[in-house]
């Protein structure tokens, strides 16, 4: 544990910046990594996380953005932190023309909250979270899509506009609340994924699309991921596309009832016209290979469930846990090659492989080793999640330097040059 | 700078005929599709390979020459123009498909090949390339990665940026680098995300991994006479509204129906009589297509529709959207030059900016002939003038205006898929502020410090801390 000393200074010091209630010292709970900040804010406004940002910025103050602290794994452990600036204040609907399929909503609006004010339109949030308690800003800082990307599309494709607070104090805006816009360079894109590193947004538009008429999901029962992967290709040679579709590795916790053991679950999401879904539905379980079982769910209180369940199943805190990409027909391979005792999901739709390993702490390297041999022999590309501090600390959770590593220092250095934003947490020291 | 020694070196390492010097050569190069920016080149280079194009960029890096990446010219914002004396590097001799994976969707393409090419080449397995512009038998990947070109369809699939899963850049240094990964893990900064759309001012892409979407197994082709302009506007509101994406949602107004009409290449059967057509085109399994268009159907007829055809053949559907396509071609015949805009507003907004669109057109007296996307709010208001008239010219430049400021009002932009080039640089600051300048600027600045690459592009000139490019390559030129 390296936390930071209490700093009664800093802390001091932000309370003149910031209105009363806005600003307390850390506490332990407040930990990212072990590193307990000394001062954390929660600006009730854009204007006053401005003045935050500034402030840390002249103070030479280390600062990690925070929305629903539901995605704070992920990321190497940082090398500073003095404070933490929540945007869970930042919250609500700024604006939203049901008509427009679009909506704008404050950073620290949660995807639960999101998700309900547009299905009572009619309507469904592209955010899929894992958990409803993540905000908006949070998701597209981390930029994971969930598992219904193959029928919603990736997050980066459903951001619109964003508005972004940048530690030299500039608020800027970048894209229009249009469906179409090619009217300046696309920083949306930067901000995406980026870990918080270049600003920290604060307001978002996402387009929205239409609530399906009807939806129903398959159970399936095969043996193992390469079976797995035979049923991707069945239905991708056929036409046959799926909302979503996730194989679980035999031990789980499914709250199904016909549970073998041995046998990969599967979880197939079918969305769209009624007429479309039945013809899908008939489709599918006509083109499954032999030895593969499968239960239809139809109705919305017992289907629900399965994947609220697989999404929970999916961010569970394991000794290890990492993600993996690759291409969709080489992803059911990926996890075949899996040291046995690690559990796995496979979305081979979008080639993610989660995997998820629990045990002595003193096995875990050898573990992480393995993977990491898996992941080189498929050319994939990997993220570390959960692992033991000196496993993080052992290389960069992030993996290898990506190709134009050189650029995205230089896009760091032009929007962060002191290294305010999460020091550390992104890539190779970025 | 010398542009001897560029042409020297590029042609000791490409050959004599990789590059054009001779003004009649030259001049087909002098503008875009918009032909209201003109500006020779001082030579043109035509390279065979991703190489070749290294060895042209690192010439002009070494020496300070500024250069402009081209694709088929079709670009409708200068881009691909000059704005001082440069070399042009033209990659329509870079055409082949280098890759095509069926099963993980994708294929890898050399930027010069032709849009329309790259579906040709993979419909075998039953897959195809989304964006579609207007222009799509001519256009290059490179180009429409260079515009994040869109196109009819990406109402339902998206614009290029949305098909784009990895680029092969060659940088304004001369380094090759590969943004992006065709399984879309993506590590660090999006980098691929920032260089789709960046008009050819942050590298040139010489090689470019497309995604493939299956080819719907049932298409419906419809088109609706209106009797009035709005109504088909509110048509495509209620659509929009009722939960049906189509694939396509487009309109043309009376003025467009009869340039087309008249036209003996893109003549399509559309009704002369109608104030509007709306062409309607869904998409999806066969399951469930009839009932969309009786869906589609209904609310037309609720807001007015005159009748229904609907495409019988597959000929029949080509005609429908070869009036469609051709609608940019087809008012060439109406004056020698046309303005065309490529504003976009929310969905909601779009009859009032129609109904304020043929206002000004009116106040100016100008001709004005709309056909647009009306699905995606992307307006293309199309004036036909004579470049020989000071004063028609005046006038069509403050409608031009006075359009772009009307739906910059009410939420929108510039530019839906044209790009923002020479020709709407100067509009930047009506919808963004300095500071939303100036990180466009830092983006551009971090990929190409020396401004060599397309210099003069997107980000207006003249004042404003953005600017920065513009300083510098003043200084080096007092140098």
């Amino acid at each position: 544990m390296t936390a930071a000393e209490p700093s009664p200074s800093a802390l001091d010091a932000l309370q003149a910046v910031l209105p009363g209630d806005a600003v307390r010292a850390g506490r332990d709970s407040d930990a990212i990594a072990g590193h307990v900040p000394s001062w954390v804010a929660a600006p009730p406004d854009e204007a006053s996380l401005r003045d935050v940002l500034t402030w840390a910025r002249q103070q030479q103050q280390a600062v990690a953005p925070v929305g629903g602290r539901t995605q704070l794994a992920i990321g190497n452990p940082p090398d500073r932190l003095d404070g933490i600036v929540s945007t869970q204040r930042l919250s609500g609907i700024v604006d939203y023309p049901a008509g427009d399929l679009t909506i704008t909503v404050r950073a620290g609006t949660t995807a639960a909250e999101i998700a309900e004010t547009v299905e009572a339109e009619g309507q469904w949030s592209p955010l899929d979270a894992l958990s409803g308690d993540s905000t908006v800003g949070g998701l597209l800082a981390v930029g994971q899509s969930g598992p219904w990307r193959p029928g919603l599309g990736a997050l980066r494709d459903q951001v619109l506009e964003t508005r972004v607070v940048h530690p030299d104090g500039r608020v800027t805006r970048s894209g229009a609340r249009v469906v179409k816009n090619v009217t300046g360079y696309d920083l949306n894109k930067l901000f995406i994924g980026s870990l918080g590193t270049l600003g920290v947004l604060t307001e978002v538009c996402l387009r929205l699309r239409p609530r399906p008429e009807a939806t129903a999901t398959l159970l399936l029962g095969t043996t193992d991921a390469l079976t797995a992967a035979e049923i991707t290709a069945l239905l991708r040679r056929a036409g046959l596309d799926p909302t979503g579709l996730a194989f679980v590795s035999p031990r789980h916790d499914a709250p199904v009832i016909d549970r073998p053991p041995g046998v990969v679950l599967g979880l197939l999401k079918l969305a769209g016209a009624a007429a479309d879904v039945a013809w899908l539905r008939d489709n599918i379980s006509t083109e499954l290979p032999a030895g593969t079982t499968w239960t239809l769910l139809e109705e919305p209180e017992v289907e629900e469930p399965i994947w609220q369940w697989l999404r929970v199943h999916l961010r569970r805190e394991t000794t290890l846990s990492g993600r993996l990409g690759t291409l969709p027909m080489q992803a059911g391979t990926l996890a075949a090659s899996l040291p046995v005792e690690v559990d796995w999901v496979l979305r081979p739709w979008e080639g993610v492989v989660d995997w998820y390993w629990s045990g002595p702490t003193e096995q875990a390297a050898e573990i992480s080793a393995a993977i990491h041999v898996a992941a080189q022999a498929h050319q994939a590309g990997r993220l570390l999640i959960h692992a033991p501090s000196a496993v993080k600390a052992s290389g960069d959770v992030f993996g290898e330097r990506p190709p134009g590593f050189e650029t995205m220092r230089g896009l760091r250095d032009a929007f962060d040059p002191e290294r305010v934003l999460n020091p550390g947490r992104f890539l190779h020291g970025l | 700078m010398s542009f001897d020694a560029v042409i020297a070196e590029i042609r000791s390492k490409l050959g004599a005929e990789a590059v054009l010097t001779a003004d009649a050569e030259l001049l087909v190069y002098e503008c875009d599709a918009v032909t209201m920016h003109r500006h020779t080149p001082m030579a043109v280079v035509l390279p065979n390979s991703t190489e070749e194009v290294a060895v042209a960029v690192r010439a002009c890096h070494e020496q300070g020459v500024p250069y402009v990446p081209r694709g088929a010219g079709t670009g409708l914002s200068g881009g691909a123009v000059p704005v001082e004396d440069a070399l042009l590097i033209e990659t329509s001799r870079m055409r082949r498909v280098l890759e095509i994976d069926f099963e993980n969707r994708f294929a890898i393409v050399e930027a010069g090949i032709v849009n329309v090419d790259v579906s040709k080449a993979c419909a075998s397995g039953g897959l195809h390339y989304a964006p579609d512009p207007s222009s799509q038998t001519v256009c290059t990947v490179g180009g429409n990665v260079a515009e994040n070109s869109g196109g009819p369809h990406c109402l339902k699939y998206g614009a290029t940026t949305n098909h784009i899963l990895a680029v092969r850049v060659v940088m304004p240094d001369g380094e090759v680098v590969d943004l992006g990964r065709a399984d879309q893990w993506t590590t660090g900064y999006d980098l691929r995300g920032a260089f789709v759309g960046s008009e050819g001012t942050l590298g040139i892409a010489t090689e470019i991994t497309v995604r493939l979407v299956p080819t719907p197994p049932a298409i419906r082709t419809l088109l609706f006479p209106f009797p009035e302009l709005d109504a088909s506007c509110e048509a495509v509101g209620a659509i929009i509204r009722s939960g049906i994406v189509p694939a396509a949602l487009e309109i043309l107004d009376r003025n467009t129906i009869e340039a087309v009409e008249a036209s003996p290449t893109f003549r399509a059967g559309y009704p002369t009589d109608a104030a509007a057509v709306l062409l309607v085109e869904l998409d999806g399994l066969e399951a469930g297509i009839e009932d969309q268009v009786d869906s589609v159907t209904t609310i037309c007829r609720q807001h007015g529709a005159l009748e229904v055809h609907r495409a019988q053949t597959a000929q029949e559907r080509a005609a429908l959207w070869r009036g469609r396509k051709g609608a940019f071609g087809a008012m060439g015949r109406l004056a020698p030059d046309l303005f065309v805009q490529d504003v976009v507003v929310p969905r909601t907004r779009l009859p009032e900016i129609i109904r304020e669109v043929v206002e000004i057109g009116a106040r100016h007296g100008l001709h004005v002939s709309n056909v647009f996307h009306a699905g995606d709010g992307n307006l293309h208001p199309n004036i036909t003038y004579d470049r020989r008239d000071a004063d028609q010219v005046e006038r069509v430049r403050r409608a031009g205006k006075e359009i772009i400021v009307r739906c910059v009002a009410v939420g929108g932009t510039l530019s839906g898929e044209h790009g923002i080039g020479l020709d709407k640089a100067e509009y930047m600051t009506l919808v963004f502020t300095e500071d939303d300048l100036e990180s466009m600027a830092k983006l551009r600045e971090v990929f190409n410090p020396r401004a060599l690459c397309n210099p003069g592009k997107i980000l207006p000139s003249g004042g404003g801390c953005f600017d920065r490019q513009a300083s510098r390559l003043a200084t080096e030129d007092a140098q």
